[in-house]
């Protein structure tokens, strides 16, 4: 109940309202192809993976190879002849799972590093940025990078990498979260109930800063999408002939600017939900402040 | 005469998700020259909604109705574009507000913010200080308002300062401005009673060097009482009583303003509990019917079958049917 | 000693230090000696069982940090707090289940999680206690109605409660743990003045029913004529005068109890009178009496030394005037 009146406040400014299309159609998506996929995958039956598509993302038809977005292929064909929009519907999921993991992964791994920073303050708050801020020294492509390269070339690899790079961004969140919360009278009465410091972050310090993270973490999809886009761009994600969409859009590079829509089009996805995400974002933001 | 400040069946509209808060309605208000008025009322009265409306700082959701009027000097505030609303504050309206970010510049030192009220100020009168005199000025003034440590404030933010210390600071740029009409919303609010105490005496000062008028909004009755010319409670968007500060404290006429002054205790608990107004007030009161009736010992059945209008008794306009039995809707 | 022997609540000599200034690597590594400031200053008071004592103040006077501190929210630097010859333990420190000391503070709104259920908020002091969730829920509904709200509220977020339904949860949030003293700390200043009323009235009858102590905090000469038994005033630190509401509110005998209460606005139109000087500061306090810079009365013996309490009239008070 409370969710339909919150999902009409977001649909009530026309900026969160194209982001929150754009943020369900994708997730949404992915999730119904991501377990076609996974099906797939289980019962030996790769072909559930492209039932909902137009076309096999894999079969390429070199007769057919860079043919201009038409009706038949709404992206056009690459360079071997595979139709281009088959294949980012058949990515996405990749992109959608590397966004949670990292998100996820990030939120937890920087909550555990930023809440007892602001909360206890001190010693503890200095250690823990210390180290915090070591990592956020590092520039984020290079650390993974440097990561990758030791790991290995794939997926799950590039998902440590940026789980790696991007808890500390967290830990600043949440610790200054938790520094604001802290003076809330309402702290002051819990250690007055003799409540744990633990018991006391979890039910307080946490729970008035859900939305805060709630609003960053959504902003945040777009960003890990992209950093992701941008490893595989370098060749350290999904191995080929897998369909990326980073890879794609580097392999279309070398068809640059005859066959523009080769590597103009993923770039395009790319940045719409980017954008969706950020716009979902801020709608959140001023939803929960109020405003909407 | 007319009145510096003229306010005609004002009313005010906020829009949120769930409904329309009719957040004043039909309220009128003269200000005469050199007057205090103070506007007094709690949560939900509409007090901080006519303050934000006479100077054109509404939010975006809040919508002026048609058929209010609000002149300042003869000339109409409401036509006035936002560029105009500027020159308006040249030709003397000045505004504090509970927000301090309303009032206060964040991205400017205290000194400069002073510095151009003496500069607003200097425009009016023609009269322009040299930099060393406008300099010494603010320090006194500044002082005048008990900031201790004059020029190491001048040098901050207003993000560096307390919530006291910025109240005295927008009290001090008014007094610098010396404006025609001042808008205080809950000036003294965050600051002591005995710097309350200076900042009442210095308002009034300044009222009568420089005929300043002032509408002073406040929810507390004794600083009312110690400031006000006129007094003007409100109660749910609209005016209950308005009239001579010494009549509607000695004989409050209106049982909402009886009642405000009956629970402010005067005694010791031992001599009984204090006469509280029960209940509370809900945003349900405010419709057709008198928004005080849920709450008050008189209450007849008239009250809530139409709003009263304001009558007059003696030299108080009353709305209530205890006063006369006229009604307005 | 302002109290007496059958006082309950005993606090003796009380002192609480703050650091002034950050204290970074850097400032530890030259070894800079921190400054400090004594917000509460050796205050002796006592208050007996069922008397409610008012600690009346400006801001800055210490008189919330003295109300943490009878709580156990701040560690004492000096002194000792206790009542019924249990000393007060800092909550940070392990120990028995606390409940005999509950506080009630200021506004509303910080003080209740927002997020939170009226029912969760009031039952947080009975949560660790080991009571089943019948139990609990019981002594929630008991608690609401002893303060005046009915039990739909239970379910409520208390974001969504006016300012004096929140308060009411936070007095019922600090009954429900049965406890002996209750320090509220300006429990009527953040709520709308045709409220306050209803809540100090609710107060009184409470502390009747249950035979509380109370400490209130407040700034309000009104409040303080209406709720105290007692009334010790407070300026930098320490206490300069006490007395019963009688014979202090119509008479005080400090110069700073004099201003404070001539400048407090009053209903009868009349001008409230200023005190001239810069308000105080902890940090720069003179080496005599703290409000000499001030005081219309100063002679020059009060800038040597430090008046102590004196008892004058069934009062005690701190200045040079009445020896």
């Amino acid at each position: 109940m409370k969710l339909l009146q919150d999902l009409r406040k977001l649909a009530s400014r026309p900026s969160s309202l194209i982001g929150l299309v754009i943020v369900f159609a994708f997730y949404g998506w992915s999730i119904v192809e991501g377990l076609l996929q996974a099906a797939g995958y289980l019962l030996h039956i790769p072909s559930l993976g492209w039932v909902l598509l137009p076309y096999n993302p894999y079969q390429y038809t070199l007769s057919n190879s860079l043919l201009p977005p038409t009706a038949t292929h709404l992206m056009g064909t690459d360079d071997l002849g595979r139709d281009i929009w088959s294949r980012v519907l058949f990515a996405a999921p990749t992109d959608a799972m590397v966004s949670v993991l990292v998100i996820s992964g990030g939120i937890l791994i920087g909550s555990l590093v930023g809440y007892p920073a602001g909360y206890f303050g001190k010693s503890v708050d200095e250690v823990n940025m210390r180290v915090t801020d070591l990592f956020l020294a590092f520039p984020a492509l290079i650390l993974a990078l440097a990561i990758e390269a030791t790991l290995g070339r794939d997926v799950e690899y590039a998902i440590i990498a940026l789980v790696v790079v991007w808890w500390p961004s967290y830990a600043r969140l949440v610790r200054g979260e938790a520094l604001k919360i802290k003076s809330m009278k309402f702290v002051d009465a819990a250690l007055l109930s003799g409540l744990s410091n633990f018991a006391i972050i979890s039910k307080h310090v946490v729970t008035n800063s859900l939305n805060t993270v709630i609003s960053y973490a959504t902003i945040d999809l777009g960003n890990t999408i992209l950093v992701y886009s941008i490893l595989s761009f370098l060749g350290l994600g999904v191995p080929a002939p897998a369909p990326e969409w980073g890879t794609m859009v580097a392999s279309g590079l070398n068809e640059f600017p005859q066959w523009w829509w080769y590597a103009l089009f993923p770039g395009i996805v790319i940045a719409v939900i980017v954008i969706g995400s950020a716009l979902l974002g801020d709608g959140l933001r001023d939803m929960f402040a109020g405003e909407l | 005469m007319t009145g510096v400040l003229e306010v005609e069946n004002l009313s005010v509209d906020y829009a949120t998700p769930s409904l329309n808060v009719h957040a004043l309605r039909n309220v009128s208000l003269t200000v005469n020259e050199g007057e205090i008025l103070s506007l007094v009322g709690e949560s939900g009265s509409g007090k901080s909604t006519f303050a934000l409306a006479v100077s054109r700082l509404l939010p975006r959701n809040a919508t002026i109705l048609k058929g209010s009027r609000v002149s300042f000097r003869g000339k109409d505030l409401m036509q006035m574009k936002k560029p105009q609303v500027r020159q308006v504050r040249g030709t003397g309206i000045f505004m504090i507000f509970q927000n301090v970010f309303l009032s206060l510049n964040p991205l400017m030192r205290i000194k400069r913010q002073v510095m151009e009220a003496i500069d607003v100020r200097s425009k009016r009168t023609r009269k322009k200080p040299g930099r060393r005199e406008a300099e010494g000025e603010v320090a006194s003034i500044l002082k005048s308002v008990r900031i201790g440590d004059a020029q190491d404030v001048m040098a901050r933010y207003p993000h560096q300062l307390s919530g006291g210390q910025n109240q005295r600071i927008m009290l001090a740029m008014a007094l610098a401005e010396k404006p025609s009409l001042l808008i205080a919303d809950e000036p003294t609010t965050a600051l002591d009673v005995t710097t309350q105490a200076q900042v009442i005496l210095l308002l009034k000062e300044i009222r009568d060097e420089a005929k300043m008028s002032i509408v002073y909004v406040t929810h507390d009755l004794g600083v009312a009482a110690s400031i006000s010319d006129r007094i003007a409670v409100l109660y749910g968007g609209m005016v209950q009583e308005l009239g001579p500060a010494k009549q509607v404290l000695s004989d409050p006429k209106h049982p909402y303003t009886l009642g405000l002054i009956k629970s402010i205790p005067s005694k010791a608990k031992s001599e009984g509990s204090l006469d509280a107004i029960k209940g509370a007030f809900s945003w349900d009161d405010v419709g057709d019917a008198c928004a005080f009736a849920a709450r008050c010992p008189l209450v007849r059945e008239a009250c809530r079958k139409s709003i009263p209008a304001l009558n007059q008794a003696n030299n108080t306009l009353v709305r209530c049917i205890n006063y006369g039995e006229k009604y307005e809707r | 000693m302002s109290g007496n022997t059958k006082a309950s609540l005993k606090i003796e000599n009380a002192v609480k230090k703050f650091s002034i200034g950050e204290q970074t690597i850097f400032s530890r590594l030259r070894r800079e000696k921190r400054r400090y400031i004594n917000a509460v200053d050796g205050v002796t008071l006592g208050v007996e069982k069922g008397e409610t004592l008012v600690v009346l103040g400006e801001s800055g006077c210490g008189k919330t940090t003295l109300g943490r501190l009878i709580v156990g929210l701040e560690k004492l630097d000096g002194g000792r707090i206790s009542y019924e010859g249990t000393e007060v333990r800092y909550v940070r420190e392990r120990g028995a289940p606390r409940g005999r000391l509950q506080m009630v503070f200021q506004d509303p709104s910080s003080s209740l999680n927002p997020y939170l259920s009226v029912s969760t908020c009031i039952a947080e002091p009975i949560s660790k206690m080991g009571l089943s969730k019948s139990q609990v829920t019981a002594k929630v509904s008991e608690t609401l109605k002893l303060v005046g709200m009915e039990t739909l509220f239970m379910a409520r977020r208390t974001l969504d409660l006016s300012g004096g339904q929140k308060q009411r949860t936070a007095i019922a949030r600090a009954l429900i743990s049965d406890p002996a003293v209750i320090v509220l700390d300006e429990p009527t200043s953040s709520i709308d003045v045709s409220i306050q009323a209803q809540i100090l009235n609710l107060l009184v009858e409470i502390q009747s029913l249950r035979d509380l102590t109370y400490v209130l905090i407040t700034h309000d000469p009104n409040v303080a004529r209406f709720m105290a038994d007692k009334i010790a005033v407070m300026y930098l630190g320490k206490i300069v005068e006490y007395g019963t509401p009688g014979d202090l509110l119509k008479q005080p005998k400090h110069p700073y109890a004099q201003a404070l209460l001539a400048s407090a606005p009053k209903l009868d139109g009349s001008s409230p009178e200023a005190i001239s000087g810069e308000p105080p500061s902890l940090i720069n306090l003179p080496k005599g009496c703290r409000f000499e810079p001030r005081c219309p009365n100063a002679m020059p013996k009060c800038r040597e030394r430090e008046p102590t309490l004196i008892s004058r009239d069934n009062e005690l008070v701190a200045c040079y005037l009445y020896e």
